[in-house]
């Protein structure tokens, strides 16, 4: 999926004629860090912006080209070769940045809240459970440090869709990728991985 | 949670909503008393090979999920979330296993990660297709108490 990113690094698309790399040029420097400070505040949006969104505002605003659909497109790609370019840094967001420890707050009260008839909250599975197995899973601290990941039985998995295939695990409604909901659990999540190192692409069971 | 105020005035409320002709109790209307449930919620008793079938169903049960049970060794990946269920009849006698069923978190406390299986005290935001509706049906909870009664060790 690196690769892949990288073909559309360097692809010309939109009115514009451009690529993102007639404005960012060589991303091993231009994008070094990048993806270990993300999601981040944007300022015009006043909400947080992850990189996939990032990605789209640069297609959108600067290249005169249309937004890629949820895990479309070169949206999984391009968000690990960013990613990739952070590779053994530690994560670290700034939450002092706009009102991104209100969205903190939020993403907190969700990640401790039990969903769905099965009655679940991130926080059973992926701290008082920590370690032990559920059925073939081995219980991790869900953390999103290696995302995108590559999913041996399906292949590349983005963060939003993760979040809402362990909220079906637990019965409930999934809230849409990017829905304010999951941008909150984005930023807490992330925060809980603060000093963890970029290990974009993990490769999972 | 109310468990405190149900379990008061529990057998006349039994009586008038348990009439000899009804199939089975509806989850609001089962009891938990001294963590147990005394009578079965069906009027059919349980089939413990039906019982077995809901246990492992990953749509059902999905007990094994987070529970070992030796007695299933064709099943790989089993959880160990909870306890073995090996021997489990020998230690917990139908009515507690059918109130640890119903609604764990009667019996175990409101902490506990074991979903309740004939219940609707649930999480929030359940998906459309199960709200107002339990995990399994009473039938199938006193298929699945049958099926633990022949876990013996
Ligand atoms: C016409 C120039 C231009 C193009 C083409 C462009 N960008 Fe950008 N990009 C910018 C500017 C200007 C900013 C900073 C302002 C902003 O956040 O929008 C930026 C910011 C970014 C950031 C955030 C950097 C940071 O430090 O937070 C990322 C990531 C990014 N772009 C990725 C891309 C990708 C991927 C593409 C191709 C799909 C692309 N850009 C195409 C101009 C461009
Ligand atoms: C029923 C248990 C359960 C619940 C509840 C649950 N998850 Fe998960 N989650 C899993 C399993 C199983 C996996 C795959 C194995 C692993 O990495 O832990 C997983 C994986 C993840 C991963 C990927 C970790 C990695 O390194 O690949 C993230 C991130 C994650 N979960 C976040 C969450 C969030 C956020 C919530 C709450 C909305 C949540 N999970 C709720 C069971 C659960
Ligand atoms: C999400 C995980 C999970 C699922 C699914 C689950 N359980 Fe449990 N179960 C537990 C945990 C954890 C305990 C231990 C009680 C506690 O301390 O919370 C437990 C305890 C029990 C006990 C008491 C065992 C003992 O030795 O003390 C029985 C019996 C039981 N479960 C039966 C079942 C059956 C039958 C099913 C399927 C219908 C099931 N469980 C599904 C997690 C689960």
């Amino acid at each position: 999926m690196v690769t892949d990113g990288e073909t559309w690094w360097n692809k010309v698309d939109g009115k514009e004629g451009k690529s993102c790399a007639s404005c960012h040029n060589d991303a091993a420097t231009t994008m070094k860090g990048v993806g270990a400070r993300y999601p981040k505040w944007d300022e015009a949006s006043k909400k947080p912006i992850n990189i996939e969104l990032q990605i789209n505002k640069c297609r959108t605003e600067q290249m005169g080209a249309e937004p890629f659909e949820f895990d479309k497109g070169g949206q999984i790609g391009l968000t690990a070769y960013i990613k990739h370019q952070s590779l053994g840094m530690p994560m670290g967001i700034d939450l002092k940045a706009g009102e991104m420890q209100k969205w903190w707050d939020m993403g907190k009260e969700t990640y401790y809240t039990r969903f769905g008839q099965l009655n679940l909250s991130c926080a059973n599975c992926h701290e008082d459970l920590m370690g032990k197995m559920i059925r073939a899973d081995h219980l991790s601290q869900g953390q999103t440090n290696g995302f995108p990941t590559y999913r041996l039985k399906d292949g590349n998995n983005s963060i939003h869709n993760r979040f809402r295939g362990c909220i079906r695990d637990t019965r409930a409604a999934q809230p849409k990728a990017f829905s304010d909901e999951l941008m909150a659990l984005e930023v807490y999540v992330a925060w809980r991985g603060t000093g963890l190192s970029v290990e974009t692409p993990s490769v999972r069971q | 949670m109310n468990w405190g105020k149900t379990v008061t005035g529990l057998s006349a409320a039994m009586l008038v909503c348990m009439p000899a002709a009804m199939a089975e109790v509806a989850p609001g209307d089962v009891k938990i008393e001294d963590l147990k449930v005394a009578a079965a919620i069906t009027d059919q008793a349980g089939n413990p090979e039906e019982g077995a079938k809901a246990f492992k169903d990953t749509k059902g049960g999905n007990c094994l999920a987070c529970h070992a049970n030796k007695a299933m060794p064709k099943d790989l990946f089993q959880g160990n979330v909870g306890p073995a269920l090996d021997g489990v009849a020998g230690r917990y006698e139908p009515a507690l296993l059918r109130a640890i069923l119903v609604n764990s978190k009667a019996v175990f406390g409101p902490q506990t990660v074991m979903p309740g299986f004939y219940t609707l005290d649930v999480g929030k935001n359940v998906r459309e297709e199960s709200v107002g509706k339990t995990v399994l049906t009473a039938q199938q909870v006193e298929d699945i108490v049958a099926y633990l009664g022949t876990l013996k060790e």
